[in-house]
C-alpha cells in the first residue's frame, strides 16, 4: 500500500486533505481508517450539538463517511479543503434525510439562550470544535450578527425560525446573516 | 445561461447548515446548478460550516465503529460547487416531480394563470405557476418567505426582469405584482413558508380553494 505521504503527518486540515487524496487515488483503507478517526467524532459531536440523539448522529456520520469513500474520486483539492468537502457531504446527507420527512430533532430547549453568544463562548454547546478560532472571530462581530450566525450554524435554524424567536422582521434577520457572513469571511482571510 | 437575479446570500448560509425545508432546498439546488456566482457563495458558507465542525484541533474524545467501505463502490454525484454548469432545468424538475410539466394537474387561478400545488405541508408549500404571455398576476405580499424560480419564459416585477434560472426573493416586506412578458408563456416554481397575502378580495376568497 502506498501510504508514504501520511508518514509526513501534516497537522490538522492538511493531513486530512492528504488522506482524502490517498483514498481518492489508491482506495487505501488504511488512509480511510485514519481519516475516519480524525473526522467522525467531530461530525458526531457537531450533530449532537444540533440536538440529534447520539444514535442518530452516529448513523448520519457513518452514512456521510461512507459517502466520502464512494465520492472520493470527485474530491479536488484545488476547489476545496477536505474539511469543506466533507462538511458539504454531511450537510447533503442532512438535506436528504429532511426530504424523507425525518427532520432532525433540533433540541431547541436544550440550548435555549437569552440573546447572546455566551453559549458558544462558554461551552453551552459541548462541541469543542466551535470554540477555538471561531470564538475569537465571532467576538469581533457585532453581537446581533454573531447571534444570527450562531443560530444558523450551531442550531441549524431557518430565517423564519430565527425571526420568530428573536421577534424581528425576516428582512432584518437575512441582512444580519448576510453581513455577519461577509464580515466573518473578511476576518478569516485576514488571519 | 446568463443568471442576473439571485437570492439573498443569507439563503446559502441557511442552505449550508441544512436549516431549510425541502421546497426551499430544491429551489436553491436548481438555481445552484445554473449559477456559478451562487455556487461560489455556497462554497464560502461551507468553508465557514467546516470551521464550525472541524475548527478545533483538540483530540476527539469519543471513538466509534467505522463501517467497512466497499472496495470499488463509487458514486458519481458531486456536491453543488463541484458540478459543471447545466443548461436545462426542466430535466431537474421532471426528475423530482416524476412527470413532465404538461401532465401535472393544473387549476385555473384567474385570467391567464394556472396553479399546481406540489406539496401539502402548510409551512413548506411548493407551487408551480403557469401564466400565458402578458398575464398580470394578482398583487400580493407574504406571511413569510417566498422564493420563485423561473423555469420557462420571463416576467417583470417592479424594475427587474426575471428569466430562466433567476430567483426572485420576496418576504413579508415585499408587495409585488409580477407581469409576464408578452412573447412567451411563463412557468415558475415557488417555495413559500406561509400563506400569501392578496390585495384583491376575489383572490382572497379563492385562496382556500387553491391552497396557496
Amino acid at each position: 500500500m502506498d501510504n508514504s505521504e501520511s508518514d509526513v503527518r501534516p497537522a490538522g486540515a492538511d493531513r486530512e486533505t492528504r488522506l482524502l487524496l490517498d483514498i481518492s487515488k489508491t482506495q487505501s483503507q488504511q488512509a480511510y481508517a485514519e481519516l475516519f478517526e480524525l473526522m467522525a467524532p467531530k461530525i458526531k459531536s457537531f450533530l449532537m450539538g444540533r440536538g440529534s440523539s447520539s444514535d442518530q448522529s452516529e448513523n448520519i456520520t457513518q452514512d456521510a463517511m461512507l459517502s466520502v469513500w464512494r465520492k472520493s474520486a470527485l474530491f479536488d483539492p484545488k476547489k476545496s479543503s477536505a474539511r469543506t468537502w466533507v462538511y458539504a457531504i454531511v450537510r447533503n446527507r442532512m438535506i436528504d434525510l429532511q426530504r424523507t420527512a425525518t427532520r432532525i430533532n433540533k433540541g431547541v430547549e436544550k440550548y435555549k439562550h437569552e440573546g447572546d453568544i455566551d453559549f458558544v463562548t462558554t461551552g453551552g454547546v459541548t462541541d469543542a470544535s466551535t470554540r477555538a478560532q471561531l470564538q475569537k472571530l465571532l467576538q469581533q462581530l457585532p453581537e446581533d450578527q454573531a447571534q444570527a450566525l450562531v443560530m444558523s450554524y450551531v442550531e441549524g435554524k431557518s430565517h423564519k425560525e430565527i425571526a420568530t424567536e428573536i421577534g424581528l422582521p425576516l428582512g432584518t434577520v437575512k441582512s444580519r446573516i448576510r453581513t455577519g457572513f461577509q464580515h466573518l469571511q473578511e476576518l478569516v482571510t485576514q488571519q | 445561461m446568463n443568471i442576473s437575479q439571485h437570492p439573498d446570500q443569507s439563503w446559502f448560509v441557511s442552505y449550508a447548515v441544512g436549516g431549510l425545508t425541502p421546497s426551499f432546498n430544491l429551489l436553491l439546488q436548481a438555481h445552484l446548478l445554473v449559477c456559478p456566482q451562487c455556487r461560489c457563495v455556497l462554497k464560502k458558507a461551507d468553508d465557514l460550516g467546516a470551521q464550525f465542525m472541524f475548527g478545533s484541533d483538540d483530540t476527539p474524545i469519543e471513538k466509534f465503529t467505522m463501517p467497512t467501505p466497499q472496495v470499488g463502490a463509487r458514486a458519481e454525484q458531486s456536491i453543488e460547487w463541484g458540478k459543471e454548469q447545466v443548461t436545462d432545468l426542466t430535466e431537474f424538475f421532471d426528475h423530482y416531480i416524476g412527470m413532465h410539466l404538461d401532465s401535472l394537474k393544473w387549476m385555473k387561478a384567474g385570467k391567464g394563470l394556472r396553479v399546481c400545488r406540489l406539496t401539502d405541508a402548510e409551512e413548506d408549500k411548493m407551487l408551480m405557476l403557469r401564466a400565458e404571455p402578458g398575464t398580470v398576476l394578482p398583487k400580493h405580499s407574504h406571511n413569510g418567505s417566498e422564493l420563485t424560480l423561473v423555469l420557462k419564459g420571463a416576467y417583470f416585477c417592479e424594475d427587474a426582469i426575471f428569466k430562466v434560472g433567476d430567483i426572485e426573493d420576496a418576504d413579508d416586506s415585499t408587495l409585488h405584482q409580477p407581469v409576464v412578458t408578452a412573447e412567451n408563456e411563463c412557468i415558475c416554481i415557488a417555495a413559500v413558508d406561509g400563506p400569501l397575502k392578496f390585495s384583491g378580495l376575489l383572490q382572497r376568497m379563492a385562496q382556500p380553494l387553491l391552497g396557496i
